[in-house]
């Protein structure tokens, strides 16, 4: 439960993210940051058509995880976002196939339109131009004002915005040129203007540290973001925000196609929508999202458990249900009033060696690294790469996925799309004889019990996951059974609640108390954020706890590959590092990629426009065009 | 009588201080502590979890936090849920309601039948009924709640379809959830309707906690009357020509009462605490709920709100079974 929780926060928050791989290509595709490379103009900017729908009729969606709040600003829950998100318009949003959207803004911003401008090798402005003529629900104009008013709170160190604040951060300055018109200001320039929360001076939006480029290349993704309004929250300390009425109980102010009616939190949280009177203010005659909302109410009911969300499926309660799993497929094709539809999305699972110390023990001395014992992987890679050929990924898909989702060579997966995923590396095959072959020459002799030693150390170690979760389980018992073939003694240390807990500073797994690790994520399509995990500056240590290094990675090819492909919106030296990177984790096996994992929703047929979007975006998306067709 | 309940409420205080201890205590012992809340979120910053550190108060000592959060509570103020973002104490009275209509329809059914069907069995002992209800009982006791709550929904949701799924209310009638604003304006223009549709729905979840409850009941009921028939005092009251009617109901229900009182006093809390299990089955808004996605989250101070709530019910609910006790026993003294 704790795991699924993890992937789906992860999941918004890295959902934001998807639109670096919109933007970087957009950018470099219209040959932005200087670049003298040729590159073949490619349109990642959406085909998506919505069906003209009919007005009027009831529609349910529903989500089986506790809805506590409505405060889109700050919340990194999926089951939230699927009601805030309809709610708050996005300035550009995803469709099912990762292209971009424009919602509440006239146009994707790039370097082709000139919303995106190069002013030299470490500074860039982006222009972010609204619709003319955008209202809130209550009648008062969205202008440029509630764009920056939103920006600037996303960096208050108060606020806690779920979003992060990745992109943002490069920003050294924002004007508002006209109502609809916000010019960011990209640069390296630092100011201590920002406080923290003991209210000294701090840099900007987060930074610990000066930048050496305002380019960052994934900066049309992050700024895809939903605007507040200032008019409603301007005078309300953005450290209060969460518990306000306006995201606790019923946001007055709306700019997406519904707004709420009521609104009942909790384990069984009903949210009930209306249409939002001025959603067509500003948005009629344009390509997307002009002709909505249809319904004259949506209602969006939580369940207490996926069985009873099937059942309520099944006896017509509800129309859509979203975030199932491949476990309960079985379940729904009994049904048939729903289309079951399992979508392979971004979501994968994988292992992670700790390079550094195990440091079961030393809870007391947090992120010390001469404590605790010193594993066997960090100066290994022949046993690294033994143990990743040795796995049979497709009985681990099949323990998983019921065979139904994929298998992964290295991180990279064709989830990232053929432009980042290099097709020509290696792909998955089990190869235990290679893997024999290679812990022989690495001098690992197996002992008269089939364990292996080397220099008088037991080819012994530990595996560690979430506990209590009986897939998991199953699938530990199908890697130390592989790796029992080939001479490694392998014992499971599941955590009990600390394997995330109390992150980012005391979880087992940011602290390094662990062998090996497995866990999952939901990925963006750009592989940009793969970077979080093999960065050496983002080892969790005293003054960077919160660094997604857990494996503990001190690469220089990985350090290299990341800071070439962050600092240029050429999208072939983006991909020219992406490949490298690639390359590396198919000589360094720090990380060994397993199975990647579909996602599952059933609707039924009446759900005009409904869109599964498995990209990172929500499959409420689109729910402005949601229609009821006639029976 | 005054006196009495009176003392025996005072005993209750150090009693609640004790529970109100172990429980900041314990709370403050479970890995990560207070800020567990936020472990899932890794895009926040230090300087945010400082600042809801140092604004819930959660960098002072144990002590003062204790003596704070003991203040505030007995004040009314129930501090915010972290999740929420509301007060603890509103989200406890929004979703008692639900609780108390799901637990107090069940308690009511579960002793209509409980009771008698125990009395039955007792006064005819080894007859067909009493083998029935035995077979049953034990049928009932046996069966794990989560699995009962399923298999009734399944039969009468999904397959006949003559009863609701999930929730108090059919909101596609009432286009509200059950309580909110526009809910109770509704209920007051379709009162019969509006009745109806929550007896529709609090049928299945209700019929799981009874089911099992009526099982335990009257068993417990059948053995103390058992106990009670073969008393001398019975046997007494026969010899002096009372009429079977009145032994059984005067003197010996009365007395075989005790220990069920007991049981049943202990049961109260559960009205506001909810059932856990029935309400996920049936999606049902309530209390169990609650305490589960607190749980869950480690929402602490939603969670210290709703087990401190607990806890005094649990004393004032043996209380107020003393105090039964006492007005039915003529062998307790007030004094």
């Amino acid at each position: 439960m704790r795991e699924v929780r993890m992937q789906l926060r992860l999941r918004h928050v890295f959902r934001s993210l998807a639109a670096a791989f919109v933007g970087a290509l957009v950018l470099a595709a219209c040959g932005g940051g200087g670049s003298t490379t040729t590159v073949t103009k490619i349109s990642l900017l959406s085909d998506y058509k919505a069906v003209p729908g009919t007005k009027g009729g009831k529609l349910t969606y529903s989500d089986w995880q506790k809805v506590d709040n409505l405060n889109g600003f700050a919340s990194s829950s999926a089951a939230i976002s699927q009601a805030t998100d309809v709610l708050w318009s996005f300035t550009w949003t995803f469709d099912p196939k990762g292209k971009a959207v424009p919602d509440l803004v006239k146009e994707i911003p790039s370097t082709d339109n000139g919303d995106i401008k190069t002013i030299d090798a470490t500074h860039m402005d982006v222009a972010i131009n609204l619709k003319p003529g955008l209202m809130w629900s209550d009648g008062q104009p969205l202008t440029a004002d509630d764009l920056k008013f939103t920006l600037d709170t996303i960096c208050n160190p108060s606020a806690s915005s779920g979003g992060g604040t990745i992109g943002y951060d490069h920003i050294s300055s924002m004007e508002v040129k006209s109502p609809t018109q916000l010019l960011l200001h990209f640069g390296p320039e630092l100011t201590m203007s920002a406080k923290d929360a003991s209210g000294a001076a701090a840099y900007r939006c987060g930074l610990t540290g000066p930048l050496t480029s305002g380019i960052f290349a994934p900066v049309v993704g992050d700024l895809g973001f939903e605007p507040m309004p200032k008019h409603i929250l301007g005078n309300v300390d953005p450290g209060t925000w969460t518990t306000n009425a306006y995201f606790t109980q019923k946001p007055t102010a709306t700019s997406g196609p519904y707004m709420v009616k009521e609104f009942s939190p909790g384990p069984a949280a009903v949210v009930v929508f209306v249409p939002n009177p001025h959603y067509h203010d500003g948005r009629a005659g344009g390509a997307f999202f002009a002709d909505g909302p249809y319904l004259d109410q949506l209602t969006y009911k939580i369940y207490g458990s996926t069985q009873a969300m099937i059942a309520g499926l099944s006896a017509g309660e509800t129309d859509i249900g979203l975030n199932m799993t491949v476990s309960d497929v079985p379940a729904l094709s009994s049904i048939t009033t729903r289309t079951t539809a399992v979508v392979t999305g971004l979501q994968s699972e994988w292992l992670t060696f700790n390079n550094g110390n195990n440091t079961k023990g030393c809870e007391a001395q947090k992120f010390a690294a001469t404590c605790g014992k010193t594993t066997l992987f960090g100066s290994d890679r022949q046993l690294r790469e033994a143990l990743a050929k040795s796995l049979n990924k497709d009985a681990i898909n099949t323990i998983r996925n019921n065979g139904q989702g994929g298998v992964m060579n290295t991180m990279f997966f064709p989830g990232f799309g053929t432009t980042w995923y290099d097709t020509t590396k290696e792909v998955y095959k089990q190869d235990v004889a290679a893997a024999n072959a290679e812990l022989d020459a690495d001098g690992w002799a197996k002992g008269s019990d089939g364990i292996r030693s080397k220099g008088g150390k037991r080819l012994a170690f530990t595996i560690t996951t979430t506990g209590g979760n009986a897939a998991r389980v199953a699938m530990e018992q199908q890697i130390i059974s592989d790796w029992k073939a080939i001479g490694a003694e392998v014992t499971q240390a599941n955590c009990s609640t600390n394997c995330f807990g109390d992150f980012p500073s005391s979880g087992d797994f940011a602290t390094g108390q662990y062998d090996i690790s497995l866990f999952a994520n939901n990925w963006s399509p750009d592989p940009d954020v793969l970077c979080a995990y093999m960065q050496s500056n983002q080892i969790p240590s005293a003054t960077t706890p919160s660094g997604n290094n857990w494996g503990r990675q001190k690469n220089a090819n990985y350090d290299k590959a990341c800071a070439d492909e962050e600092g240029t919106l050429d999208i072939t030296a983006r991909v020219a590092a992406f490949n490298r990177m690639q390359t590396e984790m198919l000589s360094d096996w720090s990380f060994i990629g397993l199975e990647v994992r579909p996602d599952v929703n059933a609707y039924a047929s009446y759900a005009g426009n409904f869109a599964i979007n498995p990209t990172g975006a929500l499959s409420v998306w689109n729910f402005g065009d949601l229609f009821r067709k006639a029976s | 009588m005054v006196g009495y309940i009176a003392r025996r409420l005072l005993q209750s205080v150090p009693t609640l201080l004790l529970v109100s201890i172990l429980l900041f205590v314990g709370m403050q012992l479970i890995p990560g502590g207070p800020m567990q809340a936020f472990a899932f979120n890794p895009r926040m910053s230090l300087a945010a979890r400082e600042a809801i550190i140092h604004r819930w108060g959660l960098d002072q000592p144990i002590s003062v936090q204790y003596i704070k959060w003991l203040t505030s509570m007995l004040q009314g103020d129930w501090q915010y849920s972290f999740f929420a973002g509301r007060p603890v104490k509103e989200l406890i009275l929004s979703h008692l309601p639900a609780t108390a209509l799901l637990m107090g329809t069940a308690y009511i059914v579960q002793e209509a039948l409980a009771l008698p069907a125990g009395i039955y069995q007792a006064l005819r002992r080894y007859s067909l009924f009493d083998q029935v209800v035995t077979f049953f009982s034990y049928v009932g006791y046996s069966m794990p709640t989560f699995w009962l709550g399923l298999m009734m929904l399944m039969i009468f949701a999904v397959i006949f379809r003559i009863l609701p799924v999930s929730g108090v209310e059919d909101l596609n009638v009432t286009g509200a959830p059950f309580l909110s604003p526009d809910y109770n304006t509704w209920f007051g223009q379709h009162v019969l309707q509006g009745t109806l549709d929550i007896a529709r729905h609090v049928i299945l979840p209700a019929s799981t906690i009874a089911i099992v409850g009526i099982a335990v009941d009257s068993r417990f009921m059948r053995a103390s009357m058992l106990d009670v028939l073969h008393q001398d005092y019975m046997r007494t009251a026969r010899a002096k020509g009372l009429p079977e009617r009145t032994v059984v109901l005067k003197h010996g229900l009365r007395n075989a009462l005790l220990p069920v009182i007991t049981s049943i006093g202990l049961q109260v809390p559960l009205l506001f605490s909810g059932a856990i299990v029935t309400e996920s089955i049936f999606s049902w808004p309530g209390m169990g709920q609650l305490f589960f996605g607190a749980l869950t989250d480690f929402d602490y101070t939603l969670m210290m709100g709703i087990l401190f709530v607990s806890a005094v019910l649990v004393v004032l609910s043996n209380v107020v079974a003393d105090v039964t006790y006492a007005l039915i026993d003529p062998r307790i003294s007030y004094a």
